[in-house]
Parts: C-alpha cells; structure tokens; sequence
C-alpha cells in the first residue's frame, strides 16, 4: 500500500516543475509574437527527435535504466495548433547493465497520439497510446513479441522560427510492455528528456 | 578510469557498498569483471579431470524450466562458462549463482539499498572473511578468523544437508535479478547452489587477508568498515584493499592461487558429500586456512611479499560514510535519491 500512495509523488512534483519552469522562460519569449502571426487554421506537421534516459524510477528493484532512442512524429494540427492528432514511430534502446555492459536494440514503438500548443507556441504537451515490438531475441520472448506502450509529454519547450520549431521535452514518460504477460513479463519505463526539430508543412 | 577508481567513485557518490565497492572481489556487472564468477567457474573446472564433473555421479535430475540455462547465458563470456554436457552447465550455474549471492542476494547489484544492507552490516563481514568493527587488535582478528572459517563449515554442513534430501527436493527455486525482466526465480541444484555461497568466502579469504608468500597461511585480516584517519592497522587491521579486489588485474597472481584453493575447496566437500561426513573437509583448512600468529602491521606482517599490494589502493574515508549512514529508508521514494546519485555516476564514469 505504501509503494501505491508514495511512488507517484516525486513523477507529480517534477512534472509540475517543469511545468511552472516551461510557462515562466517560455512565455516571455513568445509574448512579442502577435496572435494573427500564429500557425494557420490546420496543417501538417513532422518532427523528428532523439531522447535519453538513465533512471528507472518506477522500478522497486533497481536504480539504473539507461534508455537512448530516436523517434518521428507525422500528424495534423487543428485550430490554430490547439490541437494535434498524429502517428508515433520511435525506437527505444536498452543498456544491458546487470552482468555485462551492452546495447540493444530494444523496442519499436508506433502509436497514435493527441496533443496540444499552448502558450502562443511555447509549450506542447502530449500523449500517444499504441504497441510496442520487441526487436531482438531477449532471454526469455524473441523479436517480434508485441505488446502496448504508452508515452505522455506533459511539457515540452518550444521555439519557432518561421515554419520550424527546436522543441526540448525536459522530462517525458514512456511505459513499453513488448510482452506484459505474467509470470515473467517484459516491461521497461522511462523517463527521457527529449530534444527534437520540428516543422510545419 | 581504472576498475578501482571507478570503483571509488562509485561509491564516493552512491555512499553504499555497490558492484566492486571494496567489499570483495568484483561481481560481474556492466562496470566490474566477473572475478568472483569466473574463479568459481575455473575451480570448477580444475577440480576434475578434463572432461569430467566432481558431481557428475550424483545422477542430478535437469529441471523442466531450463530459464536457468538463459540465465547462465546472460552471465556473458567472461565467466567462461561453455560446456557441452548440461548437467555441467547446471551444477557450474548453481555454483555461480551461489558465489554471487553474498553480494548481490536476490537483488539487482544497482539496488543501492540492499546492497548497502548486504556489505555494511557488521553481521555481514564474516561472508566477506573481514572484521567486523569491534574485531580490535590480534584477539579481535582471530575472532574475525573463527567467524570467517565458521562460515565455511557451515556452509558445507548445509550442502551436506541438501544433498541428504531426496534428489527432487534437491532442485530449488532461486530468486535472482536480471536484465529488464526484474526478479525472476530460476532452478538451482540446492546443494552446488550452497557450496557456491561458500566459495565466495574461501575466494575472499585470499583478498581480504594478508598471507603468507605461499598463500597458504593467513597472517592478517583486513577490515572494511573502518577507514581514514581514525583507521588504527594495529587495532582496527589494514584497510581493505580495492587493489586487492581485482583479479585481473594487480591481485592477479593472488587469484590464480584462489582458484587452486577453490578447486580443492570443491573435492574435499565431494567427499563430504559423498560420505555424509563433514569431517571429510578437514583437510581443506589445514591446507589452506591456518593462522600464523604474531605477524602485523609493525613487522610488515612477517615480511609477507603481499604487504605491498594490500596496502595498495585502499578504500577511502568518502566510502566509510555508507558504513556510517543510518540504515537506508525502505521508502520508495528514497530510490529516487539513489538513481539519481547513480545517474550522475555513470555520466561521470
Ligand atoms: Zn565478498
């Protein structure tokens, strides 16, 4: 019971900071930028990312989990970027740590995701719900083994220069269970700061 | 950055008894060799003639769930541990998983706080053939000495009991950490699984103490909870060595005795086995294990040509902080701190 109430407290706190630290550096910035200089009624965007993790802060059984991947972003943006829908492909690589140092390939992400701009463009938050494959022949599943994933970006800064925008995600989070089934489930969370270039076609 | 400064910088910012945090030999992990691993798995192969097993007559029965096997797999080629008969490769994976045990226990060895629980207990030095901090002075180091040697005993008293059971009841489930998975439980034959645990001491008794030029006699034990400046050698013992840990590196020459030691460590217990007899390892201690009194830090432990390399690399009052922290939270909260204590040390690494 304690685990329950306790462990998801530091994820609430951290993700408010990060909030509150978006909205007060981010803002600012973008206040010159009039209203009618914003993104059109709709169109399409494409963002391309790479992102690092090296906690596992979810875990009761370990502290290290050193995640590193890359990932795209192919979607649409409704009234005036307020809202997003779009296709989620990233690849998530795990660090082997336990006996030997290695790299694998991990998962292959592909999600569908909805989000929103705010802040006249300064922040964008996120999240996307979709499988996640298992890319090589782990000890006990094989490539292949597809199960879910879940990722949310709660706060993203953003900075615009015309049609493209460098976007940092500080903290986001991904939950990748390419086989969730018990009794030996393979499931891997991550908590990644992302940095990503992003334009509107 | 060499193994035992990475070492000591793991532990300057984990303040905790971690991978080869100067606490044994190292256990294999993405940062430490596989030291005490692969010595087992190299006694185990020299206690037998090429092709043969100490315990191959036992007529084992493999269990079904041969996750063991992955496991085994996952340990990674240093450990060295190739063999084409799976009985072999059974009896050699419980063995060392055994020998990993007094590190890591069912743990993950980034488990900051089990592993702080596992290396900085009083309690827990006699695994480790160490002082523990009130071993003051030679009466003190021969306590230590009867706890390490204690330890020993016991440990074959209890493979000698596994092996009494009837032989399904000798395949146990473990629990053990791995890669993403977490904690799993894999088969282990229960009486290998024990001698393996021992095994890990009989190893630590060639880094942790100061020998004779022979390795046969122990002259000094070395102590891993006291360090710094406070650290008295004549009272408290000679600060343990991370130099001593390394047995691939400095304390090289030292290990290949260690696994001549655990080859025999293992056919005299065959024999306790076989006979149902602990006497039957007696010989072992006497072999291996006697105490040479009167040899200390004053007199450069009787000359011993081994005083140099303990001395070597000792283990830093920045670590003798984990010995003196409160006993870690069991809040998991508190393994944010440790994560992202550990997350700074791998970037600095
Ligand atoms: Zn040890």
């Amino acid at each position: 019971m304690t685990a329950l109430t306790t462990q998801p407290r530091p994820i609430v706190y951290l993700a408010g900071v990060f909030f509150f630290a978006s909205a007060l550096f981010s803002a600012p910035a973008q206040a010159e930028q009039p209203l009618e200089d914003g993104p059109p009624e709709h169109d399409f965007f494409f963002e391309l990312d790479a992102g690092l993790s090296w906690i596992a802060p979810n875990s009761t059984q370990t502290a290290v989990g050193f995640n590193m991947g890359w990932g795209g972003r192919f979607g649409l943006s409704f009234y005036k970027d307020y809202l997003r829908g779009f296709v989620h492909v990233s690849q998530s690589m795990w660090l082997r740590s336990e006996y030997e140092s290695d790299l694998t390939p991990g998962a292959l992400n592909v999600a569908l995701g909805i989000g929103t701009v705010l802040f006249r463009g300064g922040i964008r938050s996120s999240i996307a719900v979709g499988t996640s494959t298992l890319l090589y022949d782990e000890l006990f599943d094989d490539a292949g083994s597809t199960g879910w994933f879940l990722e949310v970006r709660p706060a993203g800064l953003r900075w615009s220069f015309g049609n493209w925008a460098i976007v940092l995600d500080p903290l986001t989070f991904a939950l990748m269970a390419p086989q969730p089934r018990r009794p030996m489930p393979l499931r891997r969370s991550e908590f990644a700061t992302r940095l990503g270039l992003e334009v509107m076609l | 950055m060499s193994s035992s400064r990475k070492s000591a910088a793991f532990c300057l910012l984990v303040s905790t008894a971690l991978l080869s945090a100067g606490h044994t030999y190292e256990i294999g992990s993405a940062f430490s060799y596989p030291c005490h691993e692969s010595l087992t798995r190299r006694s185990f192969d020299a206690s037998s003639a090429p092709g043969e097993s100490l315990f191959k007559e036992t007529a084992i029965p493999l269990p079904l769930d041969n996750s063991w096997s992955a496991v085994l797999e996952s340990m990674g080629k240093k450990v060295g541990a190739s063999y084409e008969d799976e009985v072999n490769r059974f009896i050699a994976f419980s063995l060392i998983l055994g020998a990993r045990f007094p590190d890591v226990g069912h743990n993950s060895v980034f488990d900051a706080n089990s592993m702080h629980e596992l290396h900085s207990h009083p309690g827990a030095q006699s695994s480790h053939c160490l002082r523990r901090d009130d071993d003051n002075w030679a009466a003190g180091q021969e306590r230590a000495l009867e706890r390490c040697f204690g330890v020993i005993q016991s440990g074959v008293e209890r493979a000698v009991a596994e092996y009494r059971r009837p032989r399904e009841e000798q395949l146990v489930k473990m629990r053990t950490f791995v890669d993403f998975y977490g904690q799993i439980d894999v088969y282990v034959w229960s009486p290998a699984f024990e001698l393996g645990k021992t095994l890990h001491t009989v190893q630590d008794s060639f880094s942790h103490t100061v020998r004779s030029d022979d390795l046969r006699r122990i002259r000094h034990v070395m102590n891993a909870l006291e360090f710094g400046p406070l650290n008295q050698p004549n009272r408290d013992g000679l600060i343990h060595s991370l130099e001593m840990d390394e047995c691939d590196d400095g304390a090289a020459s030292i290990a290949e005795v260690a696994v001549d030691a655990g080859a025999d460590f293992l056919r005299y217990a065959s024999m306790a086995l076989a006979g149902d007899d602990t006497n039957a390892f007696e010989p072992f201690f006497e072999t291996w294990m006697s105490y040479e009194p009167g040899c200390g830090v004053d007199n450069d432990f009787c000359g011993s040509k081994w005083a140099e390399l303990a001395r070597t690399d000792p283990t830093t009052t920045i670590i003798n902080c984990s010995a003196s922290l409160p006993a870690p939270s069991h809040r998991p909260g508190r393994r944010w701190i440790d994560a992202v204590i550990l997350s700074l040390w791998f970037l600095l690494s």
